[in-house]
């Protein structure tokens, strides 16, 4: 590739999906330059609460398999040879299909699930309808089971890895000069490993708001995630609706644009402090 | 500060043990190496004063208080590592002041604090620099300085100059030593260069294998090692098999008086510049067979006409094939039991 034609070639899906997001053909029947549709969308009461479902959701997702993956490292480094045995278990459910952990989540935690059955076959419950509602929830609590199962193992690994490449010494030195073992993991241990929780909690954001297999089969019917309200606009036949799949997709599209941004921008402030002119402002 | 004591220090890992019943009293106050090649377990000792790591037996005690069990965190042994170990997030001020935030100390006192240790590692207005601005006698500086505020009982130092170029590793020694003076700290330097032993401690412990070998002064130890295995270790010395027999031991250098009245196998040690070598006026005969030039002195290879080899340091210059008559006085020829 030549290097002058590089940047056109990388520019041209987006210049593509741009111009069929604006309605410019490919058989949705609108023609022209138009926001319209982008201003039914962020009108609409429905795509608010997606959209803030989603980000809920993701938020949570995130907060909750950045710190227990960060504490499963901890305990892994801590563990020294076990830790290793159990960094060799984590790689399972990070290559496992997401699609595989949704149908085993439904299996163990529906209504008609494994545990249901176990809790009837125990005579803690008569009924299917008497066991808690994990799937199809309006708490999202089985599509987060689906984001934890496979993503607390993957910031733990990655978390893992980048721990151990933290000279062990800062520890024997921090409580060396007097420090706990928490003062020790807040005070060095964190610090230092935040440019790399800052890049698994924006994959496992961006993975978890981007997400439309997982939420799609196990989420409630009161509300939807962004991605599953874009895939049914999408399959309307009115071309309107169509178009303001389109512009869900822009909106999703813009809000990850967004995040990579501040987080490049988060990470080059850690770069700063630690290779610039080695002072502090 | 605090006097340290060792009694029956060991330590072994999977079976090996690495440090073997060691006994060792630091007075209040001294400056003390640990000398030892790599491997000699002189950081593991050093760790088992920390606190980092406790001994398989024995015990230690800190002014008559065993402190074996007592953790690191409150055993006010601070350690200097090799690397400096500088908290890389850390402004300089930040490094200083992590051990008196540990303590909850108010933060008009670790201000005053930080600014004062500053001054006394010469290096005030500073505090803003993150580790990677600072040169390596700085990084060095700003671990001491992070050491020496929380004012401990025991100052430990890990080979704290290897890493440093040879100009600033003299001026750094020089540093420490009048920090440890000011301080008054009680203070352990494991080091493997022997220069650096003698330059700065009052006694060095000399460790191999595992054992204290000599504790002695720099003096003593250069002069008169207790055996063969520290001399050997030391360097520059010859050795001539011989045999000792009425307090005159006999070798291929001579005949030398010695204290001991049995008769037996033996073995005389020699240090390269206790040789001397003259063109006239002597017994034992020499021919110099090799000579390197080492700036303060000159080193020669010489082949005895009686057999055998030595080497001597001089500043005298002689040239390769130049025949020499080669001496030592009585009190420069160390004896040992040829077992």
């Amino acid at each position: 590739m030549k290097a002058a034609s590089k940047p056109y070639l990388l520019a041209a899906p987006l210049v593509l999906f741009l111009t069929l997001t604006f309605g410019l053909g490919l058989g949705y029947e609108i023609s022209g330059l138009t926001l319209r549709h982008f201003l039914a969308v962020l009108g609409n009461r429905d795509f608010v609460v997606s959209l803030v479902a989603t980000l809920s959701v993701a938020a949570v997702a995130t907060l909750v398999s950045n710190v227990g993956g960060a504490a499963l490292a901890f305990a892994m480094l801590k563990a020294r040879a076990g830790g290793e045995s159990v960094r060799h278990i984590l790689q399972l459910p990070v290559i496992m299909p997401h699609l595989v952990v949704t149908v085993i989540v439904f299996h163990i935690f529906a209504q008609t699930g494994v545990l249901a059955r176990l809790a009837w076959w125990l005579g803690f419950i008569d009924d299917p309808n008497q066991f808690p509602l994990l799937v199809f929830d309006h708490f999202a609590i089985g599509i987060m089971l689906v984001y934890l199962y496979k993503q607390i193992p993957f910031v733990a690994m990655v978390c893992f890895d980048s721990l151990r490449g933290i000279s062990h010494r800062f520890g024997d030195v921090g409580e060396n000069l007097g420090a706990t073992p928490w003062q020790v993991t807040t005070r060095i241990y964190l610090p230092l490993l935040k440019p790399t929780l800052m890049a698994t909690a924006l994959i496992t954001f961006a993975f978890a708001f981007g997400a439309f297999e997982v939420p799609f089969l196990l989420g409630t019917p009161l509300w939807r995630t962004l991605p599953v309200e874009a895939y049914l606009l999408h399959i309307n036949i009115d071309p309107d609706a169509q178009a303001r799949s389109m512009a869900i997709n822009v909106i999703i599209s813009a809000i990850s644009l967004g995040l990579a941004l501040v987080y490049s921008s988060a990470l080059r402030v850690v770069s700063h402090v630690r290779h610039s002119d080695g002072d502090r402002p | 500060m605090a006097r340290i004591t060792l009694v029956g220090v060991a330590k072994a890992f999977n079976d090996k043990q690495i440090l073997d019943r060691l006994d060792l009293d630091i007075k209040n106050g001294e400056l003390i190496a640990l000398l030892g090649p790599s491997g000699s377990g002189k950081t593991t000792l050093l760790k088992l004063i920390a606190g980092l790591d406790t001994p398989s037996a024995g015990r230690i005690e800190f002014d008559g208080s065993d402190v074996t069990e007592v953790s690191t965190r409150h055993r006010q042994a601070i350690i200097v590592f090799q690397d400096h170990c500088l908290f890389p997030h850390l402004t300089v001020k930040e490094n200083i002041a992590f051990g008196l935030r540990a303590r909850n100390e108010p933060r008009a006192t670790i201000d005053r604090k930080v600014d004062e240790i500053l001054e006394v590692v010469q290096l005030p207005g500073r505090q803003n620099s993150l580790p990677h601005a600072l040169s390596g006698g700085e990084k060095q500086r700003i671990a001491l300085a992070r050491a020496c505020v929380l004012k401990p009982r025991v100052l430990l130092l890990d080979e704290p100059f290897s890493n440093l170029d040879v100009n600033l590793r003299f001026s750094m020694r020089e540093f420490v030593v009048s920090l440890q003076r000011v301080l008054k700290l009680t203070c352990v330097l494991v080091t493997h260069d022997k220069e650096e032993a003698f330059v700065m401690a009052e006694r060095v412990a000399v460790l191999l294998d595992g054992r204290l070998e000599q504790v002695d002064t720099p003096e003593n130890l250069y002069d008169r090692p207790k055996n063969k295995k520290v001399a050997e270790f030391l360097g520059e010395a010859n050795f001539f098999p011989g045999v000792m027999a009425d307090g005159v031991f006999s070798c291929a250098l001579g005949s030398f008086a010695t204290p001991w009245q049995d008769t037996r196998q033996a073995v005389g040690m020699v240090r390269y510049d206790n040789v001397q070598l003259r063109r006239h006026g002597g017994i034992t005969l020499g021919k110099i067979k090799d000579k390197v030039f080492a700036g303060r002195y000159i080193f020669y290879k010489v082949a005895l006409a009686a057999g055998g080899e030595l080497m001597a340091s001089c500043k005298e210059s002689f040239t390769l094939g130049d025949a020499v008559y080669v001496s030592c006085a009585d009190h420069a020829m160390q004896v040992y039991g040829d077992s």
